[in-house]
C-alpha cells in the first residue's frame, strides 16, 4: 500500500490484491498513515492495482470506511474494476461511500 | 461400482514408484508399458489410464483418446495440452493414487466425461494465491469466461479455502487441505470440492445466522459470497462441494 498526501486528501493506492494473505501488511500501512495525518478531511482508497479482493478485505475497507466516518471525515474508493464495483453494490456499500 | 477394470499403467521403468500392491489390493488386473506411444493402440480396450511421468508432447494427437479416464500423476502445475482431452484426472504425486483407485472403483461413473485436478496442500493463507493460479489455469484452459465469471469463481475458491484454513485447520501447517477442481464434458459447470481437517460445521445453520441486513458488519460476508455465486452447495461435516454455472459464450 503506498501512500500520497496532498493538501487535504490522504491516497491510499493499494498495489496488491486485498486478499487475506497480504491483508496485515496493507492494513498496518492504513492505519500508520491516517494516524500520521489527522488533520486531512478526505481518504481516498485508490485499487488501481487491485485485481482480487475477497471477504476479508472488503471487511477492511468497511472498517476502514467506519474508522474515517467516525472522525466527520469523507471516505471513497476509486479505480475499481468492474467486478470489485459489482462486489461493493452487491453488499449495497455504494449506499455508504462512493465507490468509482 | 465396476468389475475388474482393466488399468494400463504407462511410464518409465525407472520412474515407475506406483505402490503395485494397491492394484493386488483392490483385485485390479493391470498392465504397465514403458513406451507412451502405444496408447493409441490400447486406449479403446481399458478403463482406466495412468501416465505416470510422461511426457505428452510426445503423443501425436492426445484430442483422439478414448480411454474412459485418464490419470496423470505430474508434477505441479496444469499441462495446456492435456485440455484436449475429453476426460482426465491429474493427480501431483503417487501418494494421491491409492485413495483415486478407491474412488474409481466406487463412483467410477462419476469420474467418466470429467475432467479433474486433484492436489493437497498444506494449511497457510499464502498457499491460497498459489492455488488460485492452478485454478485459473484449468478454467482458461477450457472455457472462454468474461472477467466477471472469472472473478465470481475466484472469489468462490477463495472463501472456501479462507474457511479450511481459518476454520477447519485453524492454521495448523500440520494439517492439510484437499482440493479437487472438476469440470464436466460440456463445460456448462465447474465442480470445486475442498476438504480439510477440521471437525466440521453445519452450512446451513451458519448461513442462516448472518445478518445480511448489517449492511456495515465486519464479518460472516465469506459464507454470504459462496451462496450468492454457487448454483449448488453440499457440505458435510469437513468437506464442501460447491457446484459453480460457466457461463460462456461459446466453448473452446
Amino acid at each position: 500500500m503506498d501512500v500520497k498526501v496532498n493538501e487535504n486528501i490522504l491516497e491510499l493506492i493499494a498495489n496488491q490484491n486485498l486478499v487475506a494473505s497480504n491483508l496485515e501488511e496493507q492494513m498496518n500501512v492504513t492505519k500508520t498513515a491516517i494516524a500520521e495525518n489527522p488533520n486531512i478531511e478526505v481518504v481516498e482508497l485508490n485499487l488501481e492495482g487491485v485485481e482480487e479482493i475477497d471477504s476479508l478485505g472488503i471487511n477492511l475497507v468497511v472498517g476502514l470506511y467506519k474508522q474515517i466516518s467516525s472522525s466527520n471525515k469523507k471516505f471513497l474508493v476509486t479505480n475499481t474494476s468492474r467486478s470489485i464495483k459489482n462486489l461493493f453494490n452487491l453488499f449495497k456499500l455504494n449506499a455508504y461511500f462512493e465507490v468509482k | 461400482m465396476i468389475n475388474n477394470p482393466k488399468i494400463f499403467v504407462i511410464g518409465e521403468q525407472t520412474k515407475f514408484n506406483i505402490d503395485s500392491s494397491k492394484f493386488d489390493e483392490l483385485n485390479l488386473s493391470y498392465k504397465q508399458f514403458s513406451d507412451l506411444l502405444v496408447i493409441d493402440a490400447l486406449s479403446d480396450i481399458c478403463d482406466i489410464v495412468i501416465l505416470h511421468n510422461s511426457d505428452l508432447n510426445k503423443i501425436k494427437d492426445i484430442s483422439k483418446f478414448d480411454v474412459p479416464v485418464v490419470v496423470i500423476i505430474a508434477a505441479k502445475g496444469f499441462c495446456k495440452s492435456v485440455s484436449k482431452l475429453k476426460n482426465y484426472i491429474i493427480l501431483e504425486d503417487d501418494n494421491q493414487l491409492s485413495d483415486m483407485l478407491d474412488l474409481f472403483l466406487l463412483n467410477y461413473n462419476d469420474y467418466v466425461d470429467f475432467r479433474s485436478i486433484i492436489f493437497t496442500r498444506h494449511t497457510s493463507m499464502e498457499m491460497i494465491d498459489e492455488t488460485v493460479n492452478l485454478l485459473k489455469d484449468f478454467v482458461i484452459c477450457h472455457a472462454n469466461l468474461d472477467e466477471l465469471e472469472m472473478f465470481k469463481i475466484n472469489i468462490v475458491y477463495r472463501e472456501l479455502m479462507t474457511n479450511a484454513v481459518r476454520h477447519g485447520n485453524k492454521f495448523d501447517e500440520n494439517k492439510l487441505i484437499q482440493v479437487e477442481l472438476m469440470m464436466d464434458d460440456q463445460i456448462k459447470n465447474i465442480y470445486i470440492k475442498i476438504k480439510d481437517e477440521g471437525v466440521g460445521f453445519d452450512y446451513k445453520s451458519a448461513y442462516d445466522n448472518v445478518d445480511k441486513f448489517d449492511e456495515l458488519r465486519v464479518k460472516q460476508r465469506g459464507l454470504f459470497l459462496i451462496n450468492e455465486f454457487s448454483e449448488k452447495i453440499i457440505c458435510k461435516n469437513n468437506k464442501m462441494c460447491v457446484q459453480i454455472k460457466l457461463n460462456q459464450n461459446d466453448n473452446k
